[in-house]
């Protein structure tokens, strides 16, 4: 286990082998989580008062993607540790995404190297 | 240990290492197997099950865009994102490899260039499903006899 800390975290992808993975790399680790499919779902944990240490967030969802989400709950005065995540190869992009408020970014998939250093960031 | 389970866990180990030999599948695909743990035995089967099941419709959705009188590229594109992302989560380097070749000619409205990347897409992904398939069998088998399905090497 990377942490002996009990973090929350919020995993917002809609691919279900995605959100698999990087849950089973968080509960792995020390971490309790929620699910949102959409960044819709995303917003809607923070507007019912759920507080989460870090939201590992997905750039292209349906309904509302990514970039429309972490503005939302960046709106909200939300000062969780947001990372994005992507397969995308587009620097426009990412530049976009960081700028919409993220924390960092990390391309897609999790591994405990990116884990490690998260969890350092939330420890800090 | 019964030998059959020995044999049927070696026999497992090869073929696991074999995929990432032939340029099937990566490192990704080892970190994955490695997940699998006593809290979650099914970890494995269920994650290649689901990334299974997904594609097909992904990869058809494809075929009918292109085919399509005035080719929506960005609407391809938009597929071809979802398909990369499960595939690089389990490690399914070729089919990832394929959907590179297929952004590049999306982004340049290649259309004959596309349906030749959705060509190679689609068998990259029928040869990844023929040998996860395979995988997933040897691992029942190892199951039903009473085995533990082994980590990979150096993990």
């Amino acid at each position: 286990m990377a942490t002996t800390k009990k973090f929350m975290a919020l995993v917002v992808d809609d691919d279900s082998v995605n959100r698999a993975i990087n849950l089973k790399y968080l509960t792995r680790n020390g971490f309790e989580t929620e699910v949102a499919k959409n960044g819709q779902e995303a917003v809607e944990y923070f507007q019912m008062g759920y507080k989460f240490d870090l939201v590992l967030m997905d750039m292209e969802m349906p309904i509302m993607d990514g970039f429309q989400a972490t503005m939302e709950i960046r709106a909200l005065g939300v000062k969780s540790l947001i990372i994005g995540m992507s397969s995308t190869a587009s620097q426009v992009k990412i530049q976009e995404f960081v700028s919409a408020g993220l924390d960092d970014f990390y391309p897609k998939p999790m591994n405990m190297a990116k884990l490690i250093a998260i969890i350092r960031r939330l420890e800090d | 240990m019964n030998s059959r389970v020995v044999e049927m866990q070696n026999k497992y180990a090869e073929y696991a290492i074999s995929l990432i030999a032939q340029g099937i599948m990566d490192d990704q695909f080892n970190r994955v197997q490695n997940m699998q743990d006593n809290s979650n035995p099914n970890f494995l089967s269920e994650i290649l099950s689901s990334y299974l099941g997904d594609m097909p419709k992904l990869i058809h959705s494809l075929a009918l865009d292109l085919q399509q009188q005035y080719v929506d590229f960005v609407k391809l594109d938009k597929t071809i994102h979802n398909i990369k992302g499960s595939s690089s989560s389990i490690g399914a380097i070729c089919v990832l490899n394929a959907c590179n070749a297929f952004v590049a000619c999306c982004k340049e409205q290649d259309i004959e260039g596309c349906f030749k990347c959705w060509e190679q897409t689609s068998n990259a992904f029928a040869l990844v499903k023929l040998k996860l398939e395979a995988l997933l069998i040897l691992e029942q088998q190892i199951r039903a006899a009473g085995g533990i399905v082994p980590k990979p090497v150096g993990y």
